[in-house]
């Protein structure tokens, strides 16, 4: 069953998407609406026109690649510089892969630019906690041996630091080829926001005393994306997707730190300091999901 | 105060549908809040042994109520309420008035000079002192401490006082009280005594033992022990868990009380990972930071406001010094804090050095400039440093460290060797600070340890002349990368030696001390040896170090007119920790390069003509060695106050001038020195009679004029065959109140002191002026006893004097036999060399010839007192401008003395009025007869010479006075680089045994009582001066001769009958009426400018005293 769109709900539909899709929706806003007869498949047709809202549901595989820049220890304690110089560490950070549902969500834009077949899409998903680790000397060698040549007692980091929720909104722009046939391969190029929250720190020798403030830094980068659309039926796809994420230069800062020194029991707790973690986060997301265009 | 992470609300709410959740804030730890609070306090509770000189401090982290901290307080049962209060064992409160609020109000500082000598004190500090506190709500006393117990105390046996600052008790077996501190293997073993032992009784190995207990072999050790400390430093660290036993039996103090056996067991605890290990795991290197040349040098220390690593060393003596710590790096170790929670040990090995800059010139007083300097001062640690860190114990266990609230504490005990760079300053200034206690904060600043300890330290200076505190914060910062420099630069040398090389006239009683640059290592100390003289048996010796010195006391009196030979040995060595190095001899060194001293002890064989005399008292503080007549006289003095004169020498003439009353200086011990070798076991103490004119059952006793007559005061005393030293119980003499000396005559049977068994065992002559050698029905009995000396005198506070006992060395008549006997040499420095200026009535015609020397002997009690604006009125000189200053009469040869001074300001010196002996003169004078002419010869002798100092009588009642000066050398017109000393003195000259021998009858033997001299009370003036000079035995010379001539004239009477009994009747039936029955004549003796010369040196800091019973230890 076919309704029209009012043009009125055009209208707002053309302000709610922004200027990007308003030339598209006044050329598609004399064409018939189509599409299976699915609950909410008109209504949504009639807030975004035919054909041109999609969504894919599937998993996506997420592979971090943290480039860590430096380790900076500052702001130190009394205390904790006796025991370490304050400045850049040894070590890197890094995070383990994940996989988790994702949605995607694109919007078909009707430009005749380069053969049309442009759309904005963007990804929704649970926030994955993300487990953020060390390796290397920071995380593998006692960062406090001595303090004043007194043994401190403080073990090894280990790999575990802290974990934080990751929701990073982002927007691609991609443009489809093929599109008259079945097999749909695009790319896209976007914007990507690092928002994280619910950071915590959940190294046990730094949270012995109390839990350290984790604050990490919130940060536009870039993501480019290719993948291929395979068409079942007319409204049903299949879809295969890269996206490479990139955050250059994203801090963390972990701060009001206090550890225990078994080597020194005459102090029931040692402030330390701040540490800055820098780093390029780089992610690599491989997604398989079945689509819907409406 | 707790953050929280900022969280984007609005991008949460526009996310929200994404979200499932907003973030938690994190469970951040507050650290709790310490609270303001005392943060420091000094002395540490428990502590013993303070100086005097101490400060007490309380340091907080916020402002102190001043009004608040000196409001009263009031008892409570056996405490006290209030903000402050400071009360004694007997629960007398201490005014507290003078405490001084500083560094910015967190610091109260308060002096202990008003406290008293071996007394216990407790403090009470409560939150109102500084509102705010939250750690001073503590039950009882907050603090606990002891001052020093100086001098021998009388009627008391010695106590073991704290080992190693922990009471006693915790070290006997089966104690139940524990140490604050545990006892770690690399402790030495520091056992601080209640008073002064007698140092031949301490031996290691026989009355004091360190043995393991299981093996019961004794631990070997280096052994420090003087005055009332003995410090045992293992030279291999104890084994950590064994168990050893400290045992002390037989150790006796000055009264030969005996301190009771002991045995203490001493469980070390293990500081190293591994017993084998030679020292605990943790390696510290510490250096003085910032010091001198340092940026921001110097920084202020937080424990008193005060400069850090700079302090004043603050003296009448010396004026104010400014001292500055040099950067020197010290390697320590510490065990580690994880086994030692509670405690962590630290220590720091023997032979490291701290290095502060000296007093570079010594100037007396601060003003009068000698040619002395120190040079750098060096401390050397002598054993093994001991300390502890530990949480601040003001407040709570487990109370974490907070570097503002709660700072870390430290503990550091230690023993060092003071000493200096340069060798004449090194010989005045070197001795042992033992049983240190050093307490301070441990911070945490710019990446490394640093420790601010503070202590005040109490040194002796100018030999032991006077005392100097200093208040030292030593701040030192521990970091691993200062570079610790383990070169030895200086090779042992022996600069100084009493007795001097190849010195003669030696007393056979005395130690024989040999100075060093540095202090010398235990290690090659067995070498040190003594041998009489053709003799291959070394003589048994004591060997102990103190400072830089080696003090070698002989177990037995040396034999008298022998030469020993001390000889050093191929093996001594200095202390340095990593490359010691080996005494080297170099010429103009103290055995010079020799190795070794030679002395020759005094014979004191008198010659076969020669009187035997009785001994008399030489000098005496307070007072003077005679009977005294006339006590009581009133006079006024200059501002018109009516005095009660102190008396006359009796035998002198009735209208002798009276000696100004006597006043003594609660610092200062009673001193009586005899002019020869007493027998020891005679120096016994009695008390008073009831009439207070004499001692029962001893030879000497003190007394405090009470209302209703005397009550005595018991002495202990250390003693030596030239001299007594006797202190009271501490704080017992008052200033302001009278007391009474008695010193035996024994005319009536009393005890009395007595002379050497070598001199007849003699008693003592109380009364010279009326005879010495010429008693007895022949006139030729030595002239024991006399009237009691009775000296009533006044206690005077401390006022921070120089005071020594100076003493004619060298002198001549060492038997005071009164002449120059064969064996005894002439001391050109100490003698008086007459010629006859004239003669008249019946003497024709005299001359001195080889016997116009008189050599006198000395001991006189002297005070350099504080400094004062130079007037040199005092004496009788004028000022004539620009520093030239004139007597206002001509001298014997016509002349007026004149000296050009350099500056305003002078030091005056305290002579204490005593009477000097002198050698017998002899004169050859001839007998006029009228018309017949120069018939007779009269050889007249003297006999002992009494030359007594005599007030001025141009002036009203004063004390005797001398000064010490700059001035121009008169013959180069340039500033004189020695220090002079000048003073008029106005004598009496005596001859009680004058004697006149007649050529007519053989062998001129002398004819009794033919002949009376007016040599009494004969009045001599002169002005003396000459410079003090410091030699390298410690020792201070004052070097004075007659600047201006000296005249005197002796009258005759002569019973001519007598003495020529046929010539005489002859002669007056021939010239009938022309020669009168009692003839008379008169001789006038001069002494020339500079002939008249007395030099004297104070004791060495290290001289002999011992009791009786270890007079000769040996032959226990």
């Amino acid at each position: 069953m076919r309704t029209t769109m009012s043009h009125k709900k055009r209208f707002y539909l053309a302000v709610v998407l922004g200027l990007l899709g308003a030339n598209a929706s006044n050329a598609s806003a004399a064409q018939d609406l189509y599409g299976p007869d699915y609950p909410g498949v008109k209504f949504t047709q009639k807030l975004f026109g035919e054909d041109r809202l999609y969504f894919r549901l599937g998993a996506i595989y997420m592979s971090p690649d943290v480039k860590t820049n430096s380790i900076t220890l500052s702001n130190l304690s009394e205390i904790a510089e006796v025991a370490v110089e304050p400045g850049e560490q040894e070590g890197d950070a890094f995070s383990d892969p994940l996989t988790i549902p994702a949605a995607t969500i694109g919007y078909k834009l009707r430009w005749g630019v380069w053969g049309g077949g442009w759309s904005l899409e963007t990804m929704a998903a649970m926030p994955p906690t993300l487990e953020l680790k060390a390796k290397g000397r920071i995380a593998d060698v006692p960062l406090v041996t001595e303090a004043n040549g007194i043994p401190t007692g403080v073990p090894a980091l280990g790999e575990k630091v802290a974990e934080t929720k990751v929701a990073p909104p982002m927007v691609t722009l991609v443009k489809r080829f093929r599109n008259e046939r079945n097999f749909r391969p695009y790319a896209g190029l976007g914007v990507v926001y690092l928002f994280t929250y619910d950071s915590h720190v959940t190294n046990p020798i730094l949270t012995e005393v109390g839990e350290p403030e984790l604050e990490i830094e919130n940060k536009f980068g870039w993501v480019g994306q290719v993948g291929v659309d395979w068409r079942m039926t007319d409204y049903w796809w299949l879809a295969a997707d890269f996206k490479y994420i990139s955050v250059k230069d994203v801090s963390a800062t972990v701060e009001r730190t206090f550890i225990r020194a078994p080597g020194l029991p005459q102090y029931q707790y040692a402030e330390v300091g701040d540490a800055e973690f820098n780093a390029d986060m780089n992610v690599y997301a491989f997604s398989l999901g079945v689509g819907f265009t409406f | 105060m707790m953050r929280t992470i900022k969280f984007p609300t609005i991008a949460c709410l526009l996310l929200l549908p994404l979200l499932h959740a907003c973030e938690e804030e994190p469970d951040v730890f507050v650290p709790p809040d310490p609270g303001n609070a005392l943060i420091y306090a000094y002395p540490a509770s428990g502590m013993v042994d303070l100086p005097l000189g101490s400060k007490l401090l309380l340091t907080f982290s916020n402002g102190i109520d001043e009004a608040a901290a000196k409001e009263d307080c009031h008892p409570d049962g056996d405490d006290f309420v209030g903000a402050l209060c400071l009360a004694d064992s007997e629960g007398n409160l201490v005014d507290l008035n003078s405490a001084e609020v500083s560094n910015r109000d967190r610091t109260l500082t308060f002096s202990m000079e008003s406290l008293r000598a071996g007394e216990q004190y407790r403090l009470w500090v409560s939150p109102e002192i500084a509102p705010g506190v939250v750690n001073l709500e503590q039950d009882g006393p907050l603090i606990t401490f002891r001052t020093r117990q100086y001098d021998p105390v009388p009627d008391q046996a010695p106590e073991v006082l704290v080992i190693n600052q922990e009471n006693p008790e915790a070290y006997l077996p089966d104690s139940e009280g524990a140490a604050r501190f545990p006892f770690m293997d690399f402790s030495s073993v520091r056992i601080t005594l209640t008073e002064p032992l007698v140092q031949t009784t301490v031996r290691y190995g026989d009355t004091v033992k360190l043995e393991h207990q299981q093996t019961g072999e004794l631990v070997d050790v280096r052994i420090l022990s003087e005055r009332h400390y003995i410090t045992l430093d293992p030279k291999e660290d104890l084994i950590g868990g064994d168990t050893y036993t400290l045992t002390l039996d037989g150790l006796e103090d000055f009264d030969e009380d005996l301190l009771e056996t002991v045995t203490y067991t001493l469980t070390p605890r293990l500081s190293k990972d591994d017993v084998a290990d030679r020292n605990p795991p943790i390696k510290q290197l510490m250096k003085a930071q910032p010091a001198l040349g340092d940026p921001g040098y110097p920084q202020t220390s937080r424990l008193h406001g005060l400069p850090l690593n700079q302090f004043n060393l603050e003296t009448e003596a010396l004026g104010i010094t400014q001292v500055n710590a040099m950067p020197l790096v010290l390697e320590g170790w510490m065990g580690r804090p994880d086994e030692h929670v509670e405690a962590v040990p630290v220590v720091a090995r023997a032979g490291q050095q701290l290095r502060i800059t000296g007093i570079d010139p010594i100037l007396l007083g601060g003003e009068v400039r000698t040619p002395m300097f120190t040079g750098d001062l060096i401390g050397t640690f002598v054993t093994d440093v001991t300390g502890y860190l530990t949480t601040n114990p003001y407040r709570p266990e487990g109370f974490q460290p907070d570097d503002d609230f709660a700072p870390m504490y430290v503990y550091m005990n230690f023993d060092l060797a003071m000493h200096a760079v340069e060798p004449r300053g090194n010989a005045s200034v070197n001795q042992n600070l033992m049983h240190v206690q050093a307490v301070g904060v441990v911070d945490v600043k710019d990446g490394a340890l640093t420790f601010e300890v503070f202590r005040t330290l109490e040194l002796d200076i100018l030999s032991g002349a006077a005392k100097v505190s200093a208040d030292f914060a030593l701040g030192v910062r521990a970091d691993s990368e200062f570079e610790f420099d383990q070169l030895n630069r200086d090779p042992l040398q022996a600069t100084g030696s009493f007795p001097e090389h190849n010195q003669v006239q030696v007393e056979p009683s005395n130690n024989i001390i040999v100075v060093f640059n540095e202090p010398v290592s235990d290690d090659g100390m067995e070498g040190v040896q003594l041998f009489r003289q053709n003799s291959s048996e070394p003589v048994p010796i004591q060997v102990r170090s103190s400072g830089s010195n080696l003090v070698i006391t002989p177990l037995n009196e040396l034999a008298a007119g022998e030469r020993y030979n001390l000889d050093l040995g191929d093996n001594l060595k200095d202390m340095d920790i990593f490359d010691p190095s080996h005494l080297e001899f170099v010429p103009g060194d103290a055995t010079d390069g020799s190795g070794q001293i030679v002395f020759d002890t005094a014979s004191y064989a008198a010659n076969a003509d020669a009187p035997v005399l009785p001994p008399v008292v030489l000098g005496l503080y307070p007072g003077i060695g005679c009977a005294l007549e006339d006590r009581g006289v009133e006079q006024q003095d200059a501002q018109g106050n009516t005095l009660e004169m102190a008396g006359r020498c009796a035998g002198g003439l009735a209208e002798d001038s009276l000696y100004y009353p006597f006043f003594y200086d609660v610092s200062r011990p009673i001193e009586v020195s005899f002019n020869m070798p007493m027998e020891l076991a005679s120096m016994t103490f009695g008390t008073i009679a009831a009439d207070g004119e004499s001692c029962e059952g001893g030879a000497m006793c003190l007394a405090e004029a009470t209302d209703s007559g005397w009550e005595s005061i018991p002495l202990s005393a250390r003693r030596n065959s030239l001299r007594l030293r006797a202190v009271p119980p501490p704080n017992t003499m008052v200033p302001g109140k009278a007391y009474r000396l008695v010193i035996n005559g024994g005319d009536n049977g009393e005890d009395v002191f007595r002379s050497h068994d070598r001199f007849d065992n003699l008693g003592i002559n109380t009364d010279p002026l009326n005879g010495m050698g010429t008693c007895g029905s022949l006139s030729n009995m030595p002239c024991e006893g006399g009237p009691p000396i009775l000296i009533d005198f006044t206690a005077t506070a401390d006022v921070g004097a120089a005071y020594a006992t100076v003493l004619t060395r060298k002198y001549t008549d060492v038997n005071g036999n009164g002449g120059q006997d064969a064996d005894e040499p002439e001391a050109e420095k100490n003698h008086g060399r007459g010629f006859v200026k004239n003669t008249g009535g019946l003497i024709g015609g005299a001359n001195l010839d080889q016997g116009d020397q008189i050599f006198t002997h000395a001991a006189l009690p002297m005070a350099f007192l504080p400094k004062a604006p130079l007037d040199l009125s005092y004496i009788g000189l004028v000022d004539e401008g620009n520093g030239r200053w004139c007597a206002t009469q001509e001298d014997a040869d016509g002349d007026v003395y004149c000296i050009q001074t350099v500056g305003d300001t002078a030091i005056p010196v305290e002579i204490n009025a005593q009477h000097v002996m002198g050698t017998s003169l002899t004169a050859n004078a001839n007998l006029a007869i009228p018309v017949l002419g120069d018939l007779i010869p009269l050889p007249l002798e003297t006999g002992a010479l009494v030359l007594r100092f005599r007030p001025y009588d141009d002036m009203p009642p004063q004390p005797l006075r001398g000064f010490v000066i700059n001035a121009i050398d008169p013959d180069t017109g340039e500033e004189m680089e020695d220090p002079v000393f000048i003073t008029r003195l106005d004598a009496w000259l005596d001859a009680p045994d004058v004697r006149l021998f007649s050529a007519l009858i053989p062998g001129g033997a002398a004819i009794p009582n033919v002949a009376d001299a007016n040599v009494r009370s004969l009045p001599v003036s002169a002005y003396l001066n000459g410079p003090v000079k410091f030699l390298r035995n410690g020792q201070i010379t004052l070097e004075s001769s007659n600047a201006s001539a000296i005249a005197a004239s002796l009258n005759l009477s002569i019973d001519l009958g007598a003495l020529i009994p046929v010539l005489g009747d002859l002669l007056d039936l021939i010239i009938g009426g022309v020669l009168p029955e009692e003839g008379v004549g008169s001789l006038e003796l001069g002494i020339g400018k500079d002939d008249f010369r007395i030099r004297v040196v104070n004791n060495p800091a290290h001289a002999r005293f011992t009791s009786v019973g270890q007079e000769n230890a040996g032959d226990q």
